[in-house]
């Protein structure tokens, strides 16, 4: 029996016949199913990642509420203001190391059902305790705590047990089987979430076995997780915080929906690369089906010239597409997932790609919709033409007669020819010059910043480890610089370091109160300064709003009535003097007369010192002037930080009080964000100095018995700076020779520590615990886990850009491959014809290097201009101002797709010159 | 004297498993200014000589000698050269490059040498052909004899010694395809080309000075009619 023609049966023996002339299409046709099944891939990759990175940092919870012991959330559920979905942490005791200060201990208690789903505690290592005894600690927690235990290990803590909000005064010691290790959650917690941090504490970074009994004479505290509404959630939270039983302070909120918005806009970029890389594959299937059609126009105006309708000719060619992309799909969603995998895996822990059954039907139907729609495109087109255009190629004929041609007497072949096709296939060519613009816009941006990020990597932090004392911030009157107040890191201190023998260098940085002395009133730019007083040091008035407030609550503790906010008056910037001189600080007033000025007036800031290694000034960043650092060793100079123009913008909202002190010299560059506060602007001011202007500084210090002395020098400025940074405080520094010539000896704030060899994991260890125990209750920070971390982030977005460098110049050449090589069938039978005249193989490679470097160069001029606008325009929505282009990396992208192009052009020609020249001129 | 030759010249071709002879040992000379015709039935092999002999196409053993000298010494390039300067192809489809203009399509072979046009050579040449008037034009705007008359221009812009005709009036009707045979013969002969032309029309074959008849890949006749009147 016959086989029965249908259009399946048609369009397989065409493809089945024409195997050789199909390669390229269907290399073209798995290029852009790669990439087109690829974007739902990568959208699902990331934000699965992002929303894992969400979970595992701060759990699936959006409010937590502390001490909720007492509140009974179910008129909230009722409401439908929250969901059902409540756990609780079921807080049993503090516990901490007696080692260590008591401060840096823990809550302990236990997650029920719905709290460990909503919490997502993340086990490092062990397992969850399932015993009485058994305990399982955050890695934060532990390492505070300074417990050097593994699974398995002894440990005893001083325990104060739970009664309710507060806790019993028995200090009782409590021994665990340490079972597991945990990743850090409350501290990503206490970083994001809103609300007071302090009550925080009260969420345990310790867990025993679920349902075990508080000791008793206690009463548990419990811990809240809940998942709210995305649309009514904000009525809970207001609700609360109207409630008199519960304090807003113990209520922190986050909502899953903002995460999902900032994962939105984090996909959304991620996705549109991938979308443009879909595109530029769809503009290649277009590209070689359009010539795939071209060279079967006869075929198809044959089908019409025996009845075929326009219907059945676009269901014939239509369904070789359909059949390829079917056939190809597995293939095509296989390389494609493979290649998300891949990236996910080099991206680190952080990045998941487990897509799910939807995804994966999402993806190949996406990948087969993009092949039919761009299959679609030169289809119907070319099925318009009646059949005998078709069969003599009229459309190419009217093309060419439209064209204005002149003979040429003399004419070099290779150029002309390249002239006129690209004269009659101008359609074409533009495909290609997007595609080639679109990879140079892209590489080029991916290029410029992995530039900056691999200059970022150089800047990680410049010392290994970090101690800072700051206590002195404690001083009640920063005008004087109280001996009780004195940093305790001393030069001793420093030796005793530099004694270590991992240890190469200690720098010190030593931070004083110091004031300037002016015989008349203050001048105004330093008055616009001593207004944002909250900024920084003690000024000669106070924070309003706060005397305000104390005065309201002072009157409601009186009445006995409800606190009323004060109404405050409104600001201006005629107001604002009269407004802050009424409340000056009796302490500017006490140190004035204690130190012995009458009729001057001081400005109170704070004086900086460095040694020069460390001082690190960036260049850019000075007025006038120049750093000499002799001059500040010998006392003669300081240099000071204050901007040529500053303004001081202040709001006052029911709860919310917003300053800021600007430095306002460079306002056109500002971002929206800081313009618009700058519209609340009260006051402003030129900078009054001057390189060479001399200051008068006095230095007033307190001795154990309270004794007031000062020292007062007159030092001349040389340097100014405050070009870039964006804030307007001032501020004065020297180097720590400068600063001992004041003769008297301070201690240091902070030290700075480099190593000798490059930091391990465990040098990392020793050196923290050596520190950590010469300096007991100093901060010590290590900068190798900051650095560490740092250096991972960077990776991982060196690898993306490069990956993403590397896929777009591999999909350009591969689509202007395929153009270049349909472009050679098509034209071959021309090939031959010139072969029988006499044209050599240099005289073909010629004539079409000038076609294709016609189109890069159309491609990398459109793609460079828009790169380099775009770059710019970057530049200025991020930080205010326009990066610098460069233009080297176009430069090169081009030169290595001219390459590719050139060695493929070549060895294709090749390929087509190993045939005879009647094998090239014969009809295919 | 001879000016090119072949000596045991064969081609065979795959089809599918077998293994088709379309020249089969051909040995035969030509002399200059010659106009001889290649005749025979479809599928005997007589286009698939042309091309060996003018070195569009290798073959399978055997040599042809232009000058004395064997073309498989010649390198791709030296062919290259041989082609633009010393012959010329006239094709039945034309071959005309698309892109370029009647006057463009016949300076190419000498383009391709960077030499400069000699006017009154292709001015008589374009005379005798009759095609001053469609020199600006496209193929796609000229008829099949118009662009059958340009690929013989074409042809001979570079004095071949030469010149090659497969089928040159198969694709025109019978007063194009007259008048485009006489006038190959007439300007071959006023330019002193040897004409070697395969047909198989026995009326175009019959105004030839020598007729070679092929079949199955072999000579099977070699004969030289009397010069018609």
């Amino acid at each position: 029996m016959k086989k029965k023609l249908t259009v399946n049966t048609l369009a397989m023996g065409n493809l089945n016949q024409r195997r050789k002339q199909y390669t390229i299409l269907i290399i073209g046709i798995i290029l852009a199913m790669v990439f087109s099944s690829g974007v739902p891939f990568f959208i699902s990759c990331m934000r699965s990642s992002q929303e894992e990175v969400r979970f595992r940092r701060q759990g699936k919870q959006e409010i937590i509420v502390v001490n909720a012991q007492n509140y009974d959330f179910s008129p909230a559920v009722n409401n439908g203001e929250i969901s059902g979905k409540i756990g609780h942490a079921h807080v049993l005791a503090y516990g901490w190391n007696e080692k260590t200060d008591e401060t840096y201990g823990t809550m302990i208690g236990w997650l029920d059902e719905k709290a460990a789903e909503l919490y997502y505690p993340q086990l490092i290592e062990g397992r969850m305790p399932e015993k009485e005894d058994e305990i399982i600690f955050e890695k934060n927690a532990l390492q505070r705590m300074k417990i050097d235990a593994e699974a398995g290990d002894r440990i005893t803590l001083k325990t104060l047990v739970c009664n309710g909000d507060e806790l019993l005064f028995e200090e009782k010691d409590k021994t665990y089987t340490l079972v597991g290790i945990m990743s850090d959650k409350k501290a990503y917690i206490e970083h994001f979430y809103d609300g007071a941090v302090s009550k925080a504490s009260y969420i345990p970074a310790a867990f025993v076995m679920p349902d075990t009994a508080i000791e008793l004479g206690g009463k548990e505290a419990l811990v809240a997780f809940i998942s709210r509404y995305p649309t009514s959630g904000h009525w809970f939270l207001q609700n609360i915080s109207n409630d008199d039983t519960i304090d807003t302070a113990t209520v922190y909120s986050t909502s899953i929906a903002d995460t999902y918005s900032s994962i939105a806009e984090n996909t959304a970029s991620s996705a549109f690369l991938s979308i443009l890389l879909a595109f530029m594959a769809c503009f290649g299937i277009v590209n070689a089906f359009n010539s795939n059609l071209k060279e079967r126009k006869t075929q198809i105006g044959m089908l019409k010239a025996v009845g075929a309708t326009r219907r059945q000719i676009i269901n014939i060619f239509g369904r070789e597409a359909f059949i390829i992309s079917i056939l190809t799909a597995p293939v095509s969603i296989g390389v494609s997932f493979v290649t998300v995998k891949l990236f996910a895996f080099l991206m680190g822990d952080a990045f998941i790609f487990k897509p799910d059954v939807t995804v994966l039907m999402l993806s190949a139907f996406f990948g087969i919709a993009c092949v039919i729609l761009s299959a679609l495109i030169p289809l119907l087109s070319i099925s318009k033409l009646p059949p005998m255009q078709a069969i003599r190629n009229v459309e190419l004929m009217r093309k060419m007669k439209n064209k204005k041609i002149k003979s040429q007497q003399i004419f070099n072949v290779s150029r002309l020819l390249a002239k006129r096709k690209l004269a009659f296939s101008k359609g074409r060519q533009i495909c290609v010059c997007i595609i080639i613009a679109c990879s140079i816009v892209i590489s080029c941006t991916s290029m410029s910043f992995l530039l900056i990020t691999v200059y970022d990597m150089s800047s990680l932090y410049n010392y290994d480890y970090q101690i800072r004392d700051h206590s002195s911030s404690y001083s009640s009157n920063s005008f004087i610089n109280k001996k009780e107040d004195f940093p305790e890191l001393t030069e001793n201190s420093r030796y005793e370091i530099l004694d270590l023998p991992q240890v190469k260098d200690v720098y010190g940085v030593k931070s004083v109160n110091i004031n300037i002395v002016f015989d008349g009133d203050l001048p105004e730019y330093l008055q616009v300064n001593e207004y944002a007083s909250h900024l920084g040091q003690s000024s000669r008035f106070e924070n309003l709003k706060d005397v305000l407030y104390s005065k309201a609550q002072q009157a409601q503790q009186e009445t006995g009535g409800a606190f009323v906010p004060p109404s405050l008056p409104e600001v201006t910037k005629e107001n604002i003097k009269e407004y802050m001189q009424s409340a000056e600080n009796p302490e500017y007033t006490y140190t004035k007369k204690a130190a012995g000025f009458t009729t001057e007036e001081l400005y109170n800031t704070n004086l900086t010192a460095q040694s020069s290694e460390l001082m690190n000034i960036d260049k850019d960043d000075i007025i006038d002037g120049e750093i000499n650092y002799e001059n500040l060793n010998t006392g003669e100079e300081v240099i000071i930080y204050a901007p040529e123009k500053i303004g001081f913008s202040y709001t006052i909202n029911r709860d919310i009080t917003t300053w800021s002190l600007s430095n306002l010299s460079d306002t056109a560059t500002r971002t929206p964000d800081e313009k618009a506060l700058l519209k609340d602007l009260k006051a402003e001011a030129d900078s009054p100095f001057k390189v060479g202007d001399m200051l008068k500084l006095t230095l007033i210090y307190s001795d154990e018995n309270g004794k007031i002395t000062r020292e007062d020098r007159e030092v001349k400025i040389g340097a100014i700076l405050g070009k870039k940074s964006s804030h307007g405080t001032f501020s004065v520094y020297t180097t720590l020779e400068g600063l001992d010539k004041f003769g008297v000896k301070f201690n240091y704030n902070q030290f700075d520590v480099v190593i000798k060899e490059e930091c391990t994991a465990e040098t990392d260890e020793q050196m923290q615990a050596e520190l950590v125990a010469m300096f007991p209750g100093k901060y010590v920070g290590s900068a190798f886990a900051m650095n560490e971390a740092q250096k991972r982030e960077y990776r991982s977005i060196v690898i993306s850009l490069i990956s993403l460098i590397f896929v777009f110049i591999c999909v350009s050449i591969a689509l202007i491959n395929n153009s270049i090589s349909a472009q050679i069938r098509e034209g071959k039978r021309t090939i031959g014809t010139l072969r029988a005249v006499g044209a050599s193989e240099k005289d073909l490679v010629l004539s079409y290097v000038m076609q294709i470097a016609n189109i890069l160069v159309g491609g990398f001029c459109v793609g460079t201009i828009i790169y380099a606008a775009s770059y710019r325009l970057i530049g200025l929505m991020a930080v205010g101002e326009y990066w610098p282009v460069a233009l080297w990396p176009a430069f090169l992208i081009f030169a290595i797709l001219a390459l590719a192009c050139y060695i493929n052009l070549k060895v294709k020609i090749r390929i087509v010159l190993r045939h005879s020249i009647v094998e090239n001129i014969r009809e295919l | 004297m001879n000016i090119i030759e072949c000596k045991n010249l064969t081609k065979e071709y795959l089809s599918g498993e077998n293994v088709v002879k379309a020249v089969d040992d051909v040995t035969v000379s030509f002399q200059q200014g010659e106009f001889c015709a290649i005749t025979g039935p479809s599928g005997s092999g007589k286009s698939t000589f042309l091309h060996v002999l003018s070195s569009l196409e290798n073959p399978t053993s055997g040599h042809v000698y232009y000058g004395g000298k064997s073309l498989s010494s010649y390198n791709d390039n030296q062919l290259s050269i041989l082609r633009r300067r010393r012959f010329g192809f006239v094709f039945q489809a034309y071959n005309l490059v698309q892109e370029l203009t009647g006057d463009e399509n016949i300076l190419l072979p000498i383009m391709l040498d960077n030499k400069k046009p000699d006017e009154e050579y292709l001015n008589k040449v374009i005379d005798m052909l009759g095609i001053r008037d469609r020199l600006e034009h496209l193929p796609s705007a000229l008829s099949g004899g118009q662009q059958q008359r340009i690929a013989i221009a074409r042809a001979l812009a570079n004095r071949p010694a030469i010149l090659f005709a497969d089928e040159p009036t198969g694709n025109l009707d019978g007063k194009s395809g007259r008048e485009v045979l006489s006038l190959l013969k007439y300007v071959s002969k006023q330019l002193g080309v040897t004409l070697i032309l395969v047909t198989h029309d026995l009326h175009v074959a019959e105004q030839a000075e020598r007729i070679l008849t092929i079949e199955d890949g072999k000579i099977v006749k070699d004969t030289k009619p009397a010069p018609s009147v």
